[in-house]
């Protein structure tokens, strides 16, 4: 998958946990640049995205991700 | 987004008790202070479903939901504490659906997404072929996520339809008293049953249909151990879908004086006595425990949590027959010229746990409010119990600041920056030469009440921790800086 196609779900996940259609994440964007993306909803935006594309995180990178980019580089090198 | 604001109220204990008694939730979370004290919310809070469907209440009533509920959608994104006041927001309407939200003060707290419409036909019976469950006094305790692993069951929703009306009219009138008893009796299911003590709801989405029945069923679809997620089923009462939810963690238990004895020798704090501020649970109950485990005359201090203390001073007297503990009242936010002058003989330690809760629901970088309430505790505080026990004699102190002061995570400025001042307080009194010494540590995240949180956090072992700066602080003499 490329980067644009995992910007898609990452923000179709998003999208659908917070009930927002105006969402749009970059790979640049944080959790704080998003109203209400906080803990618990990260945890579920996570989940969801795991079920998607058949992954799964170990909870050290879930807490380290620091930026979109980075779980995209994450997705990217578990599907590799 | 911008939104107008339909509706506002204040949930206070009152509404607090009629919920619990029309859904039979009585989770602690929501009903008892000092249990809630101990939780991840930090204080009682209101019923997610109760809240939710005041706003659905109120949608109805205002006319946008005039064209008949169809669905219902939730996301449940931080805590109402009982007492705070929200605001029903309507964030956007269409043919179709409605987005709204509950804001307290300029924070979201739960976001809804209502569909409009006929009512789907939906399957008869319920979800799973589980036991009728009955809601008791107390909620189930499940500790681990896989005890949840395939539970079902049932609810009856009777009970509950027939109390609704009074409480949410206008909902009951467009949705019928079974769906809505249903929608109330949600919370009971996470709340007293799976995950229920130890539960934070977090999410569901249902559609309402037209298949009868006065039964809730649910059944468990999965569970991740790794997030403390649990997941289920739920259909019945012309309700079907899905219900999220998170496994608190059970409050921490810091080790006992058995285990703190083996560690200890009998006579190795002798001849000092310990103040220890916040000494009722955490790190400052642990802190008393090895004192007094290594002969030490400990006076404990509670803000709330006299139980707790009494507890402490119990067990520590219990164990070992010249174990010292006192417990005496005091709150770091007032002077302590009244509160210690009681104290019959002279402190030589103290050790300073005073705490505010610290993982805040705040919107914004910076709040100035919080940063003043952490100051007070962590710093005025600090400086005045100083002080006042440096003007009878000499005293080595602890200040224990954190390692969040180097690296604060998200939502944590304040309390950062508090500590850091903290810091800078305890180096001025050690440059000053006075009969005040203090040793400060940075601490790293350890299992407390206050870190045992969900999303879970890698914490060490306090005592581990705390052992080695116990016998620093307590082997230095005043001389010896």
């Amino acid at each position: 998958m490329s980067d644009q196609e995992i910007l898609d779900v990452l923000t179709r996940a998003l999208r659908d946990l917070l009930m927002d259609d105006s969402i749009v994440l970059g790979m640049e964007t944080r959790r704080e640049d998003v109203p209400n993306w906080d803990s618990l909803v990260y945890i579920n935006f996570i989940v969801a995205v795991e079920m998607q594309l058949g992954i799964k995180f170990k909870v050290a990178d879930v807490e380290s991700f620091s930026n979109v980019g980075e779980i995209v580089a994450g997705i990217k090198a578990m599907l590799r | 987004m911008s939104s107008a604001t339909l509706a506002s109220k204040t949930f206070d204990a009152d509404d607090q008790a009629a919920f619990a008694r029309l859904s039979g939730d009585v989770n602690p979370l929501h009903m008892d202070p000092l249990a809630a004290r101990r939780t991840q919310a930090g204080t009682t809070v209101v019923h997610g479903i109760h809240a939710v469907l005041w706003a659905l209440d109120r949608l109805v009533e205002s006319g946008a939901a005039g064209a008949g509920i169809a669905s219902l959608k939730v996301q449940f994104a931080k805590f109402i504490p009982v007492g705070g006041t929200v605001a029903l927001k309507l964030v956007r309407r269409d043919d179709r659906s409605i987005r709204a939200e509950l804001a307290l003060g300029a924070l979201t707290t739960t976001i809804l997404n209502v569909g409009l419409g006929q009512r789907r036909k939906g399957e008869a019976g319920e979800t799973r072929d589980g036991p009728a469950v009955g809601l008791g006094d107390r909620p189930a305790v499940l500790a681990r996520p896989e005890e949840a692993a395939g539970l079902s069951g049932s609810l009856d929703t009777a009970g509950p339809a027939r109390s609704v009306a009074s409480r949410f009219p206008h909902a009951v009138a467009s949705m019928g008293p079974e769906r809505v008893a249903a929608v109330v009796l949600l919370s009971s299911l996470v709340g007293m049953v799976c995950p229920g003590l130890h539960s934070i709801f977090a999410a569901f989405a249902v559609d309402f249909t037209d298949a009868p029945g006065s039964g809730l069923g649910f059944g468990v679809t999965g569970i991740d151990d790794r997030f403390r997620m649990v997941r289920m089923a739920v259909r019945g009462a012309g309700v079907e879908g899905s219900v999220q939810a998170f496994m608190r963690w059970p409050p921490v238990a810091q080790a006992s004086m058995s285990e703190v004895s083996k560690l200890v020798a009998p006579d190795e704090f002798a001849a000092t006595t310990t103040l220890i501020v916040g000494g009722s649970r955490g790190l400052g109950a642990l802190t008393a425990k090895v004192i007094a485990a290594g002969g030490g005359k400990v006076i404990a201090t509670y803000a709330r949590g006299r139980e707790e203390a009494q507890q402490l001073a119990g067990e520590i007297r219990g164990h070992a027959p010249k174990g010292t503990c006192d417990i005496i009242p005091y709150d770091a936010r007032r002077s302590p010229a009244a509160q210690l002058d009681a104290l019959a003989t002279g402190v030589s330690h103290l050790y300073y746990f005073a705490s505010a809760p610290i993982a805040r629901q705040k919107e914004g970088v910076f709040v100035p409010d919080l940063f003043d309430e952490f100051v007070q505790v962590y710093v005025k505080g600090f400086h005045d119990c100083c002080r006042f026990l440096g003007e009878r004699g000499s005293l080595t102190a602890f200040y224990p600041s954190s390692v969040f002061v180097g690296n604060p995570p998200q939502g944590m400025l304040e309390y950062a920056m508090a500590k850091i001042a903290g810091e800078l307080l305890c180096d001025g009194l050690n440059r000053a030469g006075g009969r005040v010494r203090v040793t400060v540590e940075r601490l790293p995240r350890l299992l407390t009440d206050q870190t045992a949180t969900v999303p879970p956090v890698d914490a060490g072992d306090p005592l581990e921790v705390m052992l080695p700066v116990i016998r620093r602080v307590q082997s230095t003499t005043f001389d010896q800086g």
